[in-house]
């Protein structure tokens, strides 16, 4: 059977005899093959450990920060404590309750040592005295009564003496001291007394001066408060109050050694007592500051910026702070931030690309393939919409000022930088082709995108305090990528971020 | 997995557009890594194999652009039409000896022959790939056409000798 073969026939030949046969490579190829998958696994491995490890260290690092200031103020208020309590061992400073008149004066000194948190009395009297007065009733406070009344009585005489005795009633309920102590007290001479146990001194109004000769008075218990104050007596003319005063009020039942142990425990306390943590969530709107790069495809910032729409956006997570004094606190966390925006419909024209025609799609979060197959020749269009969302892991390093940190309202203002982790990318595309066919694909990632970026924050918040240690808050804030999200051929993408916090702050 | 199934099949494609074996590997090998780097984008709605197949074809494309500007222009010889048939050719003629001819052709005629032939793409497709006119596209085909008539027939001839030299020392 023989004939003429027309063209496709020749066709036809090679086809068919081609087409089946399959040839196998050559071991080289295969070799290089092998080499090539153990690489890119190892580089997928190698770009995800990186990643997280950058987020860890990142982590690692504010916390270090953060637990390096913890231990460094509190090392600096326990010098000062330290500091403080020998120098109240060393030095007792004593507080004077001096009242003159005209021809003479009562002088009690109480020394009031921490060390000991013994109450010592010194009253002197001098021979001069022409008036009655009676000085520093003493309490424990609450129901544990200490009395310790000093009751002195001078009359206008210059030979004898004025005050005869110190009558001092006394109980201890921690030591079982009870007891009355009476001192003969001869002009110009003074009593020392010290008396166990804790306490304060407090003014007892309602002393009454006794005559000559008769000198004691008891006067009521103060039960419901605490203090070191100092009074003169009503029946003498008072020139002048000389030495300070410790402490003015306490709490009712709060005693001395409540006192010591409530400074003590500041020690611990303060470093636990100045951090806090928040949890917020704060939605926001993205601004997107596009600059153009050298542009390829003749796509440009303002092309890429009027064709897309902001869409919902979030970040919520926790922060830590702490107070290095009443107004600066340092601030860390982990926050999770998603954002999205949506593409408008565009046409795109095919492309070379990685060494296939490609379809193209410029966005501010990195350049999208869109995998239109079927119309992939150069020239040809598909009009394609999408809609892109990325998440982030972000950790903060901020410093915040609080104007008014004691009032129920509070004022602050923060700021600081983020470090921001790609967590996940991906992009929805929808096109139609010219011949009307329509497609849909998510695809994972898009060229350009980092996989991580660098943002500073401003903000200023209010705080309400609904107990003492919890509190609510609101905060306006701004961030501004520092460097950019996105760095593909044509545009590079740094972004503006509005946002407003709310959240609750608990007080450790 | 993806390469035991797929690397012979896509081999034999990328022979047909490349001038070596070497050559083809070389193009087999990239367009894995391009397959592999947009498994993502293929939908499970077409044939996988015709997926990673127009992917070596692209890439075999590429690859001839490269080259393009240091290819030479190659003048085609008219060939003679002659009297034979599929089957004759077929019996006398190895498969590789078929592949060695079309490897042979000169770069543009071999790409738009493969493009014609065995990608089923038109004059109009075929200039855009190439970047070329849609009448140079149609002359090159004939070149092509014309090339292998001349190179079927010589190596008819070249098989003939050989059956009546074999017939020759048998008898």
């Amino acid at each position: 059977m023989s004939s003429r073969h027309p063209d496709n026939d020749i066709d036809k030949i090679f086809k068919n005899a081609i087409e089946p046969v399959d040839t196998e490579p050559s071991d080289k190829f295969w070799n290089k093959a092998y080499d090539d998958i153990i690489k890119r696994e190892g580089q997928v491995n190698n770009s995800q450990v990186h990643r997280w490890k950058v987020i860890a260290y990142t982590l690692a690092a504010a916390v270090v920060i953060l637990v390096f200031f913890t231990f460094y103020m509190n090392g600096k208020i326990n010098t000062i404590q330290k500091q403080v309590t020998e120098v109240e061992k060393n030095q007792p400073a004593p507080i004077v309750h001096e009242n003159e008149s005209n021809n003479g004066s009562i002088r009690t000194a109480i020394n009031y040592s921490t060390a000991t948190a013994q109450l010592n009395t010194t009253t002197t009297v001098n021979n001069n005295t022409s008036t009655p007065a009676v000085t520093s009733p003493v309490t424990n406070g609450g129901n544990n009564i200490n009395n310790f009344r000093i009751a002195t009585n001078s009359a206008s005489s210059n030979s004898t003496p004025l005050v005869s005795s110190v009558l001092k009633n006394y109980s201890n309920p921690g030591s079982n001291n009870t007891g009355t102590a009476s001192t003969p007290v001869n002009s110009g001479s003074s009593v020392n007394q010290t008396l166990p146990g804790n306490y304060y001194s407090k003014t007892d109004s309602n002393s009454v001066a006794s005559e000559t000769n008769k000198p004691v008075i008891t006067t009521p218990e103060h039960k419901d408060t605490i203090a070191i104050t100092q009074q003169t007596l009503p029946v003498a003319p008072v020139k002048k109050d000389t030495l300070p005063v410790l402490a003015q009020t306490k709490p009712a039942g709060d005693t001395v050694n409540t006192q010591m142990k409530r400074k003590r425990a500041g020690h611990i306390k303060l470093s636990l007592a100045n951090l806090y943590a928040s949890a917020f969530f704060s939605p926001g709107l993205i601004v997107e500051n596009i600059k153009d790069n050298d542009s390829w495809d003749n796509v440009t910032a303002y092309d890429v910026k009027s064709r897309e729409d902001g869409q919902f956006n979030y970040s919520t997570g926790i922060k830590i702070g702490y107070d290095l004094s009443n107004h600066l606190s340092i601030l860390t966390g982990l926050y999770y931030h998603a954002s999205s925006f949506s593409i408008r419909p565009t046409v795109i024209h095919a492309q070379w690309y990685d060494n296939t025609p490609s379809y193209l799609m410029v966005t501010s979060a990195g350049t999208v393939d869109i995998p239109c197959k079927g119309y992939q020749n150069i020239g040809d269009s598909i009009k394609a919409s999408a809609t892109s969302a990325s998440s982030y892991i972000s950790i903060p390093l901020q410093a915040r000022y609080t104007f008014n940190n004691s009032h129920k309202l509070g004022l602050y203002i923060d700021a600081g930088a983020t470090a921001n982790f790609l967590v996940n990318n991906n992009v929805d595309a929808n096109w139609q082709t010219t011949s009307l066919t329509e497609g849909h694909a998510t695809i994972p990632s898009c060229e350009g995108l980092q996989t991580s970026f660098y943002a500073y924050n401003v903000g200023f918040g209010l705080t309400y305090k609904l107990l003492n240690n919890l509190s609510v808050f609101g905060e306006p804030e701004l961030s501004g990528a520092i460097t950019p999200i996105n760095n593909s051929s044509s545009i590079t993408t740094y972004p503006y971020i509005f946002s407003f916090a709310v959240g609750l702050t608990l007080h450790f | 997995m993806l390469y035991k199934r797929y690397a012979a099949k896509m081999l034999t494609v990328c022979l047909r557009y490349a001038s070596s074996r070497e050559e083809a590997e070389d193009i087999l090998h990239e367009g894995f890594i391009i397959v592999f780097n947009k498994m993502y984008q293929f939908k499970m709605e077409g044939s996988f194999e015709g997926w990673i197949r127009r992917i070596m074809v692209n890439k075999s494309i590429e690859s001839y652009r490269k080259q393009a500007k240091v290819l030479r222009v190659v003048e085609v010889e008219e060939a003679e039409d002659s009297e034979t048939n599929a089957e004759e050719i077929l019996s006398s003629i190895a498969v590789n000896d078929l592949l060695q001819m079309i490897q042979e052709l000169p770069p543009v005629c071999k790409q738009v022959f493969n493009l014609y032939v065995f990608e089923g793409m038109g004059h109009k497709e075929i200039a855009k790939s190439l970047g070329v006119a849609e009448g140079t596209s149609k002359s090159n085909l004939f070149d092509a056409r014309a090339i292998l008539k001349k190179k079927i027939k010589q190596s008819m001839m070249v098989a003939k000798k050989n059956n009546l030299n074999n017939e020759q020392q048998a008898s």
